[in-house]
């Protein structure tokens, strides 16, 4: 396709297939695979952060803080059944559900 | 409805540990039931862990406990006795994939805030008018 140039002005050259390839296929390319890096990395730092969490301080949120108390490594280690299961509430009693990732 | 003080772990910042809170407050406020969130290590039973530290909760037949260990890559779930009648293994188990997709993407804090957020969600019971009842 011929470029048009303003009357005075020098006549621009054509530019080569492989120019104009460049433009419609290459930056786009280009544009698409940095944004794509930059998507990954931001994925990888993230998950990075959230997989390395150190729990040396166990977080309790609501109900009664059981870890850190006299009891817990007793009730942790199996040797002592909690006072629940003492009154009568058995394993089978209770529900939910469970997940790995 | 008791929030008990956070023990601020070291691995959360103040605003992630209040983000927690206010789930697991949004959550018993909305359900009538007490819930807990418990993030620390626990062992390779983890079920039998979190069943042993929901057992040793105050009143664990109305309570439910969300344990996560990042360490071991495990989530539990426990209701009690009577939580258990609101709340459905099957929601729970809904909930459990919504924090899972979370944790995997890496997110933990709003994984277990979006999923205590949905079991108080599921549990929520609004108050029912009867209009067969008779006026004084």
């Amino acid at each position: 396709m011929p470029l048009d140039t303003l009357s005075g002005w020098p006549s621009a050259p054509d530019p080569s297939a492989l120019q104009v390839i460049g433009l419609l296929a290459g930056w786009p390319l280009l544009v698409i695979v940095i944004v794509f890096v930059i998507a990954r990395i931001g994925t990888a730092v993230q998950a990075s952060r959230g997989t390395n969490i150190q729990v040396t301080d166990p977080l309790w949120v609501g109900g009664r803080e059981v870890e850190g108390s006299p009891e817990a490594a007793a009730i942790a280690a199996g040797e002592r059944d909690s006072a629940a299961i003492e009154s009568g509430e058995r394993e089978s009693d209770v529900g939910g559900a469970g997940a790995r990732w | 409805m008791w929030v008990a003080p956070v023990p601020a772990g070291e691995s959360f910042t103040p605003a992630e540990t209040e983000r927690l809170r206010r789930a697991v407050h949004n959550a018993e406020k909305m359900s009538g039931l007490t819930f807990s969130l418990y993030v620390g290590v626990s062992e390779e039973d983890s079920r039998g862990y979190a069943e042993r530290l929901h057992g040793a909760l105050d009143d664990p037949a109305h309570s439910v406990l969300v344990m996560c260990d990042p360490g071991f890559r495990a989530l539990e779930i426990i209701t009690g006795k009577e939580a258990r009648r609101i709340l459905s293994d099957a929601d729970c188990g809904l909930a459990a994939a919504t924090m899972q997709v979370s944790f995997v993407a890496g997110d933990l804090v709003e994984g277990l805030a979006a999923g205590v957020q949905q079991l108080g969600e599921v549990a929520h019971r609004p108050p029912t008018l009867h209009a067969s009842a008779r006026e004084p």
